[in-house]
């Protein structure tokens, strides 16, 4: 509206007043609002961009550098960082960079598919033993807390150590830590099951005649999708260090594949003497799940109404 | 005229002495928002005097609830808060935390709405008291002790020295609000701040709880700023009252002027729109059209301005402020005598409205009849058919519902049964609403969800259209559930908010495979049989306001064309300018289709306007039934007449007329009910009985009885009065 009210035509009617006001964008899509409070959020917005450029890296990084993770450049054992070999080389002579980006492709890998697939384990196990009740949530709950209760590194190290070949150990060991990973969630989501389970809209599907798996589905998962997220995000971030720290003491991904762990386990045979082999990694390693873990956190403060990022008059 | 500076009631209250204790003068409380500023208090003034109480009254978002916030200093710190607010001439805005600490809970205190959350649940109550003392006055332990079993007597506590030293969760919430109200009322504070202080509670409790918060007054002499959306509480309890809309005073005045001149289009249709407990009403409400705006970037002009069937261009471009009505004498009798109308008007500088029209309404008198129209609302061809000869659509017979208490955690074992419902029966024949009524607790909604299951119940039968629940399979349950819909309480939680509208209405008819096609047409049909446009589709509930999401709820009701409704409190959770709206659209719908509908509301009011018939439940058992003008003009069971006598009626002289039958403590555990009669522990009959009559309260339990037409009730002595 660039004329001013006071001339504007009196005739005015109370629908013109409301169509004006509907096309005022006062309310905000949900997203939109989420987006907004997230980018207010500086480190968040620091996490995003971080992950973002060392996706970029992970994707595009094998076409653009000059050596493959695997190739020998004879000759050149443990040199450091040089015009040739920008982070150096390892004691085999592999290039230390293509080795780093290869190695964060694979760890970022199992994380998304491990945090994938234990969020989907935890919905579904979660959601059906609270929206069930009685029996079924009594099973659940006890593989719950068996689940809980067993040593899972030593599981996965034994299973690791017995089944893996270089070929499938990353498929793997994202499965397994998966396996392992999921009972936490499921806790928070059968929790949060229960309380919106004796919401009027869910008993209200039901008295329509709607099947409890659409009901999950359609009114329950949908409601806790903002928590799904965070989840998800956050346990992108513990699979990468499941990941490394098991690959670090052998249990993991195993030569020649390669992923940051099995790299920082290289290096930090010869960290003193060789610190580039350890350096590129490690850094790559706390960067990167310092940055999931932001985005974590920005996604929680930015959907949860009650935050302070809500700005100041 | 209408230029005149806001000044409040400022040397208007005559009968008070001395000077005002508060003064709150143009206050404004602004808030970040993602979408905006939101302006929550524009420019309020008024001023308390010490034993005076200032009723504030507005729907949700009118700005009450902040306004005692920000006196209490008790905003966030993101807020904005310009004006002025003096306790006896101490100006408290712009106070510190720390000093705002010395004077709450000593001369400024609050009683809040949730009495759930305002107690610390690890404390005995008797030590969260002796806490408020010992905060603010030398005293010694013994004696803070002493003091917090006084005032614990003070509030109608019993055995109070023993019950000091229980904790919060071993009461109910009513005596929780007494206990707040004696926290309250500790330190002697000159100002007691009620933000809804009976909103969560049963009515049989809000009246006990009003009467203390009267105590709490009279004993303290402080002055009180009760906020509050119900106007029977005000016309009871209020001195003056501000009634804020948009965050703005639309109009200021004695509780006498409010109610019976209200000079305001809002004010009027207010108080039009309240469906009256003691009169019998035919027909629709008149309806306050659209719904409160949003406080954030307010058009310019009158809020109130896109609903108000008065209003005239200079209201949208303009905002009037509050000042002093050139009022006609209230009594139309009076008015009709004075000769010539100038020298027969008066200034009266306590009653304040903001309006462009003020002027206008007071010169005619106008009353909401002149300013508000009343829809037209289909009459079902069923009218015409008398009771009897109606199919019964809905028949419980000795229905029962009880629930194991069970208690241990590993091995559980049965220590107790609660009887939720206990043995009643029920029937509702075609076209016709039964209103079923009692406090919470009293096993209404137990009695709906029984129904709802469409299982085998425990004991005692439940037919739906002729056919017994118990012998459904599957399948056939499927079916009938086409046939039977309900319609919940809270708008916020009916409707998925995960969900666009379309989606939402269409969920019934998808679950019984309608064709795509026939889907979306009987999408938009029900949208716009319930009053919504096609446009709001693809909208999500979150855009919608509560009245508007209630109206989807009952679209989703009514898609696959069901001929009975189970209504458990549609209209509770919504602002009073709205359930008229949605009052009238439900007997419109009935008449249209014929439908039947059971209504369960905790408000009499509303039943006695929208149902045929009631039934009143307390503790799963039915205590009385029949046709609802008889049961309200000659309420016989005890119970029943507790209840209505409990209702406030928007009507300042008659509450100050009636005589309250208030009942004796809480709704006993249903796990444990009392022998014989249920209601012998509360009933205000039976202290008065011989030992004969009283013996056989206590071991014969009463049966429904006749007494009248239609018209049934179950006490061994019941006498019919008239408590309106």
């Amino acid at each position: 509206m660039t004329e001013p009210m006071g001339i504007a035509t009196p005739v005015e009617t109370i629908d013109d007043l409301l169509a004006a006001e509907s096309a005022n964008p006062r309310r905000l899509g949900r997203w939109r609002l989420t987006l907004r409070r997230f980018t207010r959020n500086r480190m968040a917005l620091v996490g995003l961009i971080g992950i973002s450029i060392l996706l970029l890296i992970t994707i595009f990084g094998p076409w653009i550098l000059p050596w493959t993770y695997s190739q020998i450049d004879k000759g050149y054992f443990l040199k450091p960082p040089s015009a040739r070999h920008w982070l150096g080389t390892t004691q085999a002579g592999r290039d230390v960079l293509a080795m780093t980006v290869h190695g964060m492709s694979r760890s970022l890998v199992i994380g998304f598919v491990a945090a994938i697939i234990q969020t989907t384990i935890a919905c579904a196990m979660g959601a059906t033993a609270a929206y069930f009740g009685k029996l079924t949530e009594r099973a659940i709950m006890w593989v719950i807390d068996l689940v809980q209760i067993v040593p899972a590194f030593l599981i996965v190290a034994v299973l690791m150590k017995g089944h893996s070949t270089p070929k499938n150990s990353w498929i793997m060991l994202a499965f397994l830590l998966a396996i392992f990973g999921w009972v936490m969630t499921a806790r928070v989501v059968r929790s949060l099951t229960m309380a919106l389970k004796h919401r009027e809209y869910v008993l209200a599907a039901r008295y329509i005649g709607l099947p409890a798996y659409k009901i999950i589905i359609r009114h329950i998962l949908p409601n806790i999708s903002s928590l799904l997220i965070i989840d998800l995000t956050l346990n992108i971030g513990y699979a990468i260090l499941g990941e490394t720290g098991l690959s670090f003491l052998g249990f993991g991904i195993l030569a020649p594949d390669t992923s940051l762990g099995t790299l920082i386990a290289e290096g930090s045979q010869l960290a003193t003497s060789y610190p580039w082999i350890f350096l590129a990694p490690a850094t790559i390693l706390v960067i990167l799940v310092m940055c999931v873990n932001a985005v974590g956190d920005g996604l929680r403060d930015a959907l949860d109404p009650n935050s302070l990022s809500g700005g100041r008059a | 005229m209408s230029t005149t500076p806001t000044s409040g009631l400022t040397g208007g209250l005559r009968s008070a002495e001395g000077g005002p204790i508060l003064q709150v003068k143009d206050l404004h409380v602004t808030f970040p928002s993602e979408a905006g500023l939101v302006q929550a208090v524009r420019g309020l003034s008024f001023d308390l005097y010490p034993g005076q109480t200032m009723a504030l009254v507005g729907e949700s978002g009118s700005g009450k609830s902040v306004t005692s916030l920000a006196v209490m200093g008790l905003l966030p710190d993101s807020a904005r808060v310009d004006g002025s607010v003096r306790l006896a001439g101490d100006e408290l805005l712009g106070k510190t935390d720390d000093q705002m600490s010395k004077i709450r809970g000593s001369r400024i205190a609050m009683v809040f709405q949730d009495p759930l959350s305002a107690l610390t649940p690890v404390y005995t109550i008797g030590d969260q008291i002796t806490e408020a003392l010992h905060l603010h006055q030398e005293m010694s332990k013994t004696d803070a002790w002493k003091r917090a079993v006084e005032l614990l007597g003070l509030v109608g506590i019993p055995d109070p020295a023993q019950r000091a030293k229980s904790f919060p969760f071993e009461f109910s919430g009513g005596m929780r609000q007494r206990v707040m109200i004696a926290m309250a009322m500790a330190n002697n504070p000159d100002v007691i701040i009620a933000d809804e202080p009976t909103t969560a509670l049963d009515v049989t409790i809000q009246a006990q709880v009003l009467e203390v918060l009267r105590t709490a007054q009279q004993e303290t002499g402080a002055a009180m700023i009760l906020i509050t959306h119900d106007l029977g509480v005000v016309a009871g309890n209020g001195d003056q009252v501000t009634v804020m809309y948009a965050g703005r005073p639309v109009e200021q005045g004695n509780v006498d002027d409010i109610f019976y001149t209200p000079r305001m289009p809002y004010t009027i249709g207010l108080l039009g729109t309240v469906p009256r407990l003691d009169q019998s009403s035919e027909g629709a409400l008149p309806v306050l059209e659209g719904t409160p705006p949003s406080v954030v970037g307010l058009p310019v002009g009158c809020p109130f301005a896109p609903r108000c069937p008065m209003v005239v261009p200079r209201c949208r471009d303009q905002e009037p402020d509050l000042g002093p009505i050139w009022a006609w004498p209230a009594d139309p009798a009076v008015a009709a005598e004075a000769v010539e109308p100038v020298f027969a008007m008066r200034h009266d500088i306590e009653h304040q409205a903001a309006c462009w029209k003020g002027e206008e309404i007071a010169r005619g008198n106008l009353t909401h009849a002149d300013i508000y129209p009343i829809p037209k609302i289909e009459v079902s061809e069923l009218a015409g058919v008398p009771r009897e000869e109606r199919d019964l659509v809905v028949e419980l017979r000795g229905l029962r519902k009880y629930f194991p208490l069970l208690k241990g955690a590993i091995y559980r074992r049965q220590v107790g049964t609660v009887k939720a419902v206990d043995d009643i029966d029920l029937d509702i024949r075609r076209g016709e609403t039964l209103g079923l009524v009692g406090e919470s607790g009293s096993g209404k909604s137990t009695t709906l969800l029984e129904i709802l299951e469409l299982g085998k119940p425990q004991s005692g039968t439940i037919s739906i259209l002729g056919k017994a629940t118990a012998s459904l399979n599957h399948r056939s349950r499927r079916e009938m559930r086409q046939h039977i819909q309900v319609v919940f309480q809270d708008p916020m939680a009916a409707v998925d908010p995960r969900m666009p509208v379309f989606d939402i209405i269409a969920e019934p008819l998808g679950a019984f495979k309608w064709a795509k096609k026939d889907i979306e047409k009987r999408v938009f049909e029900l949208l716009s049989l319930v009053g919504l446009e096609s446009s709001h589709a693809d909208r999500y509930p979150q855009h919608f306001s509560g009245g508007q999401r209630q109206r989807i709820g009952i679209a989703r009701a009514l898609a696959l064309n069901p001929e009975i409704l189970i209504l458990d409190e549609p209209v509770s959770a919504l602002d009073v300018s709205i359930q008229a709206g949605v009052i009238n659209l439900l007997a419109d719908l009935q008449g249209r289709f014929g439908l039947s509908y059971l209504f369960v509301a905790h408000d009499l009011a509303v039943i006695r306007h929208v149902a045929d018939r009631v039934a009143v439940m307390y503790l799963g058992s039915i205590v009385e039934i029949g046709q609802v003008d008889h049961v309200y003009n000659n309420p016989t069971h005890p119970y029943t007449q507790a209840l209505i006598s409990a209702i406030p009626i928007p009507d300042p002289r008659v509450e100050r007329a009636r005589q309250r039958i208030v009942l004796e403590g809480d709704l006993p555990s249903p796990a444990n009910p009392p022998s014989g009669c249920k209601f012998r522990t509360r009933c205000p009959a039976f202290s008065d009985f011989g030992e004969a009559k009283q013996t056989r309260c206590i071991d014969e339990v009463p049966v429904l009885q006749s007494c009248g037409p239609d018209h049934q009730m179950a006490c061994h002595f019941g006498v019919a009065q008239n408590v309106l």
